[in-house]
Order: C-alpha cells, then structure tokens, then sequence
C-alpha cells in the first residue's frame, strides 16, 4: 500500500506531465465555476474557510494524496483489527475479510494459474483500494481520489512497471525483445518484425492510458452525475433560501457502487491478463 | 469561492437514505452469507478433526490387527515347527521299527535256510552213508553167495514157469 | 460562429454518437454473453468476467470521448 502511495506522490508531483497536462485542464475547471460540477469535501470547507492559512492550501494542492492517505489509513486500521487475533473459526470482521481475500485469491489463481499466487498481494491490494477510493466519493464530505487522473495513472503505471518487470524476469531481455518482436521463427515473421517492434511498443505503452482513463473517466463521470443531481436538489429547495435539498440522486448513488465495483474489478481483471500476457507460452 | 453548504446537507441526506436502504435489504443478506461461510468453515475444521480422529483410530486398528496378525504367525510357525519336529521322530521311530522288522525278517529266513540246509545235510549224508554201506555190501558179498542167489533166482524162475 | 459555438455543438454529439456506439456494442455482447450463459449455466462465472472485460473495454471508447467533453468543457465558456 505505501508503496502504491509512493507512486502516487511522484505521480501528483508531476511525474506523468503528458496525463497531468491532459487533465491539468480538466482539474483546473474543478475548483472554478465553470468546470464540470464538483461536490464540496471536507478539504474544500477548510479551504474554504481558512483560504489564507499555508496547511490549508497545502491540503487543497494535494487533496487527491491527502484523501488517498486517508483511504490507506482507513484500510490498514480495518486489516489490524480484523487480524489483529485471528481465529480458527472467524467471525464478524476478520471473517468478511476472509471472504474477500479468498474470493480474490480464487479470481487471480483463476486466470493465471498456480504460480498466480504470487501476485495475489499486488492484485488484490489493487482491487480494495481502488473500491475503497470509488466509493469514498459517494461518502459526505468525502472525494473519490480516483477521479483524478493523477491517481489512476499513478496506479495504471505501477501496474505498467510490474508489468514489464515480471516479463524481463520471467522470459529474459532477449525472451523479452522476442515477444516484442512477435516471437519471428520463419522468415515471413523475421520479414515482419520492423512492422511488429513498434506496434508492440505502442499497444503496451496504450495499456496504462487505456487503464488510468477508464477509471478516471467513469469515475469523475459518476460523480459529476451525482454532483449534477445533488445541484438540481438544492435547486428544487432553492426558495426557501435554506441550506437544503431533496436527496434526489441516491439512484445513482446506487449506480455509481455498481460502476465503482465494477471498475475495480475491470482494473484488476486487466492488470491480471496483463501479467498472464508476459507469461512464457508454448503457443502464441 | 464559496461553497455550497446546502450541497452537503443534501449530500448528507441522501447518504442516510442510502445506509437505511441498504441495511434494510442488503444487510441481512450479507450477514447470512457470513453466517454461512462460518458454519462451512466451522463444519469443515469439524470434519477434518473427525477426519483425523478416524484416521488415527483406524491405524491403531490396522496396528493392532497387524500385531495379532503378527503374534498368530509367529505361534503356527511354532506349532508347525513342533509339528515338523514330532513328524521327524515318527519318521524316526517307523524307520527304526521297519529296520527292527525286516532284521527279524532276514533272520528268521536264515533260520530257515538253515534248517533247510541242515535237512539237506542230513538226507545227503544218509545218502552218501547208504552208498558206502551198499559199497561194502557189494565188496562182502563173493561169488559162491551171487552163485546161490543166481541159483536161487533160476529156480524161481522155474516155479515161475511151473 | 465562434470556436466555443462550434465546441458546444459538436462535443455533446461527440459523446452521444460515442455513446450510441458502444451501446451497440454492449447490446450485442451482452446478448451473446446471455445466450451463452443460457447454453452453458454451469460457466456462468468466466462468462460473466469475459463479458465484463468486454464491456469495460467498448465502454472505454465512450469514456474517452467522456474525457474529451471534460477537457474541452473548459474551453467553451
């Protein structure tokens, strides 16, 4: 997990500056009136409130690492008193915990195998956070870190270097230009590798930006949805000049678990066939 | 900038809505997967101590059995050893008898040949002795008593004829 | 007309032809995925992952377009 956090720092301190351009124009709106709506957090009050003072802007300039800290924090205190005495038979808590990591153990065991269990941790890891970032947004006062670009390439890159990681370990530099060359064992395939080098480069390089945006993009849609109904409550109630609204959005509150599971699962699914990808296969 | 506020309080209502929708139909279910996956875990522990138990009973039956099995084979490779052992002295003790038999046996029929022998002697000794008697007959008896008997013989002759 | 003029026409119909695509699309494989689970019950679980790894790559097409709306939004007012 801190090592997820430490790419995320890197990744918020401008390590991705084509992504960050990319959305810098999207985030820049955010805070402005005429970005895409936003609903207030608990980091917006206080800067809200105290706009002058230097750790409220701090907290503002890094709200995403600031709630993505939070999420950590909310994780490891839940795993410590779920594990903290394990029993035979579990009950409550450390039992729901079990089910879970069971259930994503027999999910990545399911599609790479038995030497999958390997990357149960990393995989698994992936899948809570990011459920836990997605819903965080549907909680009050609270701001899903994942719709922001920066955290989901954070994520989608740390993905990315294992990746690459594990397929120059598990098939060797030259096991490794020979998948990017399209594994040429004829001459018609030798003929073809100038045409295949590059497009291997440009399919694995399209892999991070495919993951990140998804995410962001589902994300960032689910609660600009929710932020645009949110508004149009208070609208409705807007004559009674009182700090109310109809809660008309919880349908999409339900909608947007709905995304947040699914996306997380779809980020761990493809991060998963990434890895089986960077296997050694007999056939291809 | 301002915020907003009524957002947050509609943010907060519709929050609330959610939990109670949720805790009134996805609470329960939730719960009694849990309730389920405990028991299965529980049963499953259970099963594997009972697994366990049986195992370990049944080696000690298998352990027991193979030690009476043990213990028996031991005894019939005495008893067929002791077997072996009486059979020997039978054996021993029939050759002895039928060795004691055909001794008698052989000695009864050299008793036998024996007296055979002996009555053989004895005829052929009285053979021998009625030849030299008829020998020393033969020489005692002279011409004037073969003249007389020749005599005598003629004349019986004669009353023959008469 | 102006370029914001322009952007405000065309990035909504951006994302609705986008949209009305990938529904195609999602209508179809869920369609296949359904027919497939009704054959097979029984490998419903990897037809469903299979399915929504499907999905999430046509839908990625219409969140790009999704994306392109929020980086332009800000270039239209």
């Amino acid at each position: 997990m801190r090592f997820l956090l430490d790419i995320v720092n890197t990744a918020e301190a401008g390590g991705v500056p084509f992504l960050v351009n990319l959305v810098s124009a999207a985030e820049e709106g955010a805070g402005h009136p005429k970005g895409p709506p936003e609903l207030p957090n608990i980091v917006t009050v206080i800067y809200d409130q105290f706009s002058s003072a230097g750790f409220a802007q701090f907290l503002h300039h890094w709200e995403n690492v600031f709630f993505s800290l939070l999420i950590a924090l909310f994780l490891g205190t839940l795993c410590h008193f779920a594990s903290r005495k394990p029993q035979l038979v579990p009950k409550g808590l450390q039992n729901f915990l079990e089910m879970i990591v069971e259930g994503l153990s027999n999910f990545v065991c399911g599609i790479l195998g038995e030497e999958g269990k390997k990357y149960v941790p990393f995989l698994g890891t992936l899948f809570i956070y990011i459920l836990c970032m997605n819903l965080f947004g549907l909680v009050p006062g609270m701001k899903s870190p994942s719709s922001s670009i920066n955290t989901t390439a954070a994520l989608a890159i740390t993905v990315f270097a294992y990746v690459q990681y594990t397929g120059i370990r598990k098939l060797g530099v030259l096991g490794y230009l020979d998948h990017f060359a399209g594994r040429p064992r004829d001459l018609v395939g030798i003929m073809l590798v100038p045409l295949m080098f590059p497009l291997h480069i440009i399919s694995e390089l399209a892999k991070p930006l495919s993951l990140s945006l998804r995410l962001f993009g589902n994300i960032m849609g689910e609660d600009v949805l929710i932020a645009v109904f949110v508004g149009l409550g208070v609208s409705i109630l807007a004559f009674t000049n009182l700090p109310l609204g109809v809660p008309i959005h919880f349908p999409f509150v339900f909608l947007a678990m709905l995304t947040s599971a699914v996306q997380a699962l779809v980020f761990a699914a493809l991060s998963t066939i990434y890895f089986l990808m960077m296997f050694p296969h007999e056939e291809h | 900038m301002e915020l907003d506020y009524g957002q947050i309080v509609t943010q907060i209502l519709g929050f609330i809505l959610v939990l109670w929708i949720m805790k009134r139909f996805a609470w329960k279910p939730l719960l009694r997967i849990l309730q389920e996956r405990s028991e299965r875990v529980k049963s499953e522990l259970g099963e594997a101590e009972k697994q366990r138990l049986d195992m370990q009973k049944l080696r000690q039956e298998y352990e027991e059995k193979l030690r009476e099995i043990d213990a028996e084979a031991r005894a019939r490779l005495q008893e067929a050893v002791k077997n072996a052992q009486r059979i020997a002295s039978e054996i021993k003790e029939d050759a002895r008898g039928d060795v004691k038999e055909m001794l008698g046996r052989a000695r009864d029929e050299i008793e036998r040949d024996r007296a055979e022998a002996l009555v053989q002697l004895r005829n052929e000794v009285v053979d021998i002795a009625l030849r030299a008697s008829e020998k020393v007959l033969r020489e005692s008896m002279d011409t004037a008593r073969h003249r007389k008997m020749v005599a005598e013989f003629i004349r019986d002759l004669d009353s023959v004829d008469a | 007309m102006t370029f914001q003029t322009a952007l405000g026409l065309s990035v909504p119909l951006a994302v609705s032809i986008a949209a009305f695509a990938s529904a195609l699309g999602l209508g179809k494989m869920g369609a296949a995925a359904m027919e497939a689970i009704g054959r097979q019950p029984e490998a419903a679980p990897k037809i469903q992952l299979a399915m929504i790894i499907g999905f999430a790559f046509i839908e990625a097409l219409t969140i790009y377009a999704l994306v392109t709306m929020f980086v332009l939004q800000t270039k239209i007012s």
